[in-house]
């Protein structure tokens, strides 16, 4: 059994209940969002937010606006729309059952 | 390394040696490999691409050159492509999405549009047996051809992938899709290639004819609409005789001058201004259009069009308003007419004009093709004068008289006649003579509106007509019993009126 493996696939799994999490109440650019991946430890390189930020925006999850940046190109500013956070609620609550079910199973 | 490149990412400027230039191409290349054929793939790469240019900037800013160490330290905080992970597979985003199928037009699958191309990937079939059906209705009637080219028109193309994948529906490959020929399965059906390539061939003749068509169509456009917009320019602007046909008399040109007798002074540059656009916007859009015959090249040129139009429409209605202001209402006729008796009716009347056309003092002259109308304008004393007509019908007894029919246009009949019979003219008959005069001059207080005064003369049968020979153009009408009225010059001073109209006659019966 690889252990290094199985982490990977559980961080795969909350990679975009991540997401939404960080951009729920606040828009943010895609760095911002990437620091506080990072400082979850949820993903290692950037390279793996962007597609999945085009992909959660097509799902109508998210939405964008540009900002012009001082330095640099404009940026978009990512938020959740009222789809996104309905999604990120029952998100939520399937999360709380995990870890009731878990803490559940490791009590016996 | 001494030579550097410069390379334009997510809109800024960098320099960059050569060896770093090649790193970073092969990394973008792997990029572009790795998102082309997922939904979504391009804007992906431009995050990620504006995304290396903030880096890039971070690092050393657009001032100094990019080195081989700035881009691997750079793809170091991206990473490579590989390392993304296959959230792709795992996410299962697409699979969850709803993807409504609908109609396209392919342009994979193009010999003519693509219409058949389309409807073949739609219902996945071989787009041959489409090709087949629609050949086969065409001979009913011609419907096969006639929805084909309703399609054409109706149907968009599927040029992103995402639209591609609603074409296909769940049978759309991405990863087959673009550089692989999509028909390449079908290689072991050689009628269905056989068929394909006859089609092809019948498309490709198809087409030609087609542009021979449109450039043809598109020259004859682009020719009207230049001819037009240049006789518009030298009618109103370029007030030099002689370009024009005879027949319009080269006064076309004073037409600005004209509309000075017709609206208030001040408003004549505003309704020149907007007749232009009135008229010259259709023009420049044929003519625009015909290149786009020619040429047949893409554009967007739908809000310029929207502008156009709405500019157009605008003019069009300022214009209606300005004209509507200055009474310029001419749905009525109204008339005016006086009448005087000939008692005794001699057998040789004689007509005798006063004032004459040769001798009105005028600079500008506007006479309607066909010398059925014209006008005599003194643009120094602001006074227009129209020329008057006189026309001739047998009484059907032995009576006769004149009749001087005044005629206005205006906003009703009441205000037509009104218009009418203010019109100064002067007349008299005396003895045996008719005086009248040639033109009538518009009071000072008065906007033109469509005059016209008319003299009619009711004789018997046989009666001897008598003409002095007119100034300048001065026009004899000859009104048939049925009521059409024709043009007509005298050969000679003396006429004889018969029912079947002016006859020349040697001299007067009696002598004046």
């Amino acid at each position: 059994m690889d252990l290094e493996n199985t982490k990977a696939q559980m961080r795969k799994g909350i990679l975009e209940y991540c997401i939404l999490s960080i951009l729920s109440g606040n828009s943010c650019y895609a760095s911002d969002i990437i620091k506080g991946l990072k400082e979850g430890k949820v993903i290692v390189v950037e390279g793996t937010l962007y597609p999945l930020l085009t992909r959660l925006k097509n799902a109508g999850l998210l939405s964008y606006r540009w900002e012009e940046s001082l330095q640099g190109p404009p940026r978009k500013y990512y938020e959740l729309t009222a789809e996104g956070v309905k999604y990120l609620n029952e998100l939520d609550s399937s999360w709380k059952e995990l870890v009731e079910s878990v803490s559940l199973l490791r009590k016996k | 390394m001494d030579k550097s490149v410069k390379i334009n990412l997510a809109g800024t400027l960098f320099q960059i040696d050569e060896e770093a230039y090649h790193t970073l191409r092969d990394y973008l290349q792997a990029l572009n490999s790795r998102f082309k054929n997922v939904p979504g793939g391009n804007e992906t790469i431009e995050d990620i691409e504006s995304r290396i240019s903030e880096i890039f900037q971070s690092q050393g800013g657009t001032a100094g050159v990019m080195t081989k160490d700035n881009v691997e330290a750079m793809i170091g905080i991206i990473g490579k492509p590989e390392d993304f992970e296959a959230h792709e597979q795992a996410a299962g985003f697409q699979s969850e999405t709803h993807w409504k199928k609908r109609l396209y037009r392919n342009p994979d699958e193009r010999i003519i549009s693509g219409v058949c191309g389309g409807i073949g990937s739609y219902l996945n079939i071989d787009p041959v047996w489409v090709r087949l059906i629609f050949i086969l209705f065409t001979f009913t009637a011609g419907i096969g051809l006639l929805l084909y080219i309703a399609l054409w028109v109706a149907l968009p193309v599927a040029f992103t992938d995402s639209q591609k994948r609603e074409l296909y529906g769940e049978s759309f490959n991405y990863a087959a899709n673009g550089s692989s020929d999509p028909r390449g399965n079908l290689a072991a059906n050689n009628l269905g290639n056989v068929i394909n390539e006859i089609f092809g061939a019948i498309g490709k003749f198809f087409y030609v004819i087609f542009r021979i068509f449109a450039i043809a169509f598109g020259v004859m456009f682009v020719l009207l609409g230049f001819i037009s917009l240049l006789t518009f320019f030298f009618l109103l602007f370029v007030r030099n005789q002689g370009i024009l046909p005879v027949e319009l008399h080269g006064n076309f040109f004073y037409l600005p001058d004209f509309l000075n007798f017709v609206v208030n002074p001040s408003l004549t540059p505003w309704i020149c201004l907007l007749f232009g656009i009135v008229i010259v916007l259709p023009l420049l859009a044929i003519i625009y259009w015909g290149i786009k015959m020619i040429f047949w090249f893409r554009s967007r040129d739908g809000v310029i069009s929207l502008i156009a139009l709405v500019l157009w429409f605008l003019s069009l209605t300022a214009l209606v308003i300005i004209l509507a202001g200055q009474g310029l209402s001419f749905s009525q006729t109204g008339h005016a007419t006086s009448a005087i008796v000939i008692e005794n009716p001699p057998d040789t009347i004689y007509v005798v004009t006063s004032r004459k056309i040769a001798d009105l003092k005028y600079n500008r002259d506007l006479i309607i093709p066909d010398n059925a109308y014209a006008m005599y304008a003194n643009t120094d004393s602001l006074q227009l004068s129209i020329r008057a007509n006189v026309g001739y019908e047998t009484s059907g007894d032995k009576t006769a008289r004149v009749e001087i029919v005044k005629t206005s246009l205006g906003t009703g009949i009441v205000d037509a006649s009104r218009k009418a019979e203010s019109l100064p003219y002067n007349y008299k008959f005396s003895h045996d003579t008719l005086y009248i005069d040639e033109y009538f001059t518009l009071p000072r207080d008065r906007k033109w509106s469509g005059d016209e005064i008319e003299t009619r003369l009711f004789v018997p049968d046989g009666t001897i007509l008598w003409f002095e020979k007119p100034s300048s153009n001065f026009s004899l009408m000859w009104r048939h019993d049925d009521g059409e009225i024709m043009r007509w010059e005298p050969a000679s001073n003396y006429q004889v009126v018969t029912s079947d109209g002016l006859h020349s006659s040697k001299s007067s019966k009696y002598k004046k």
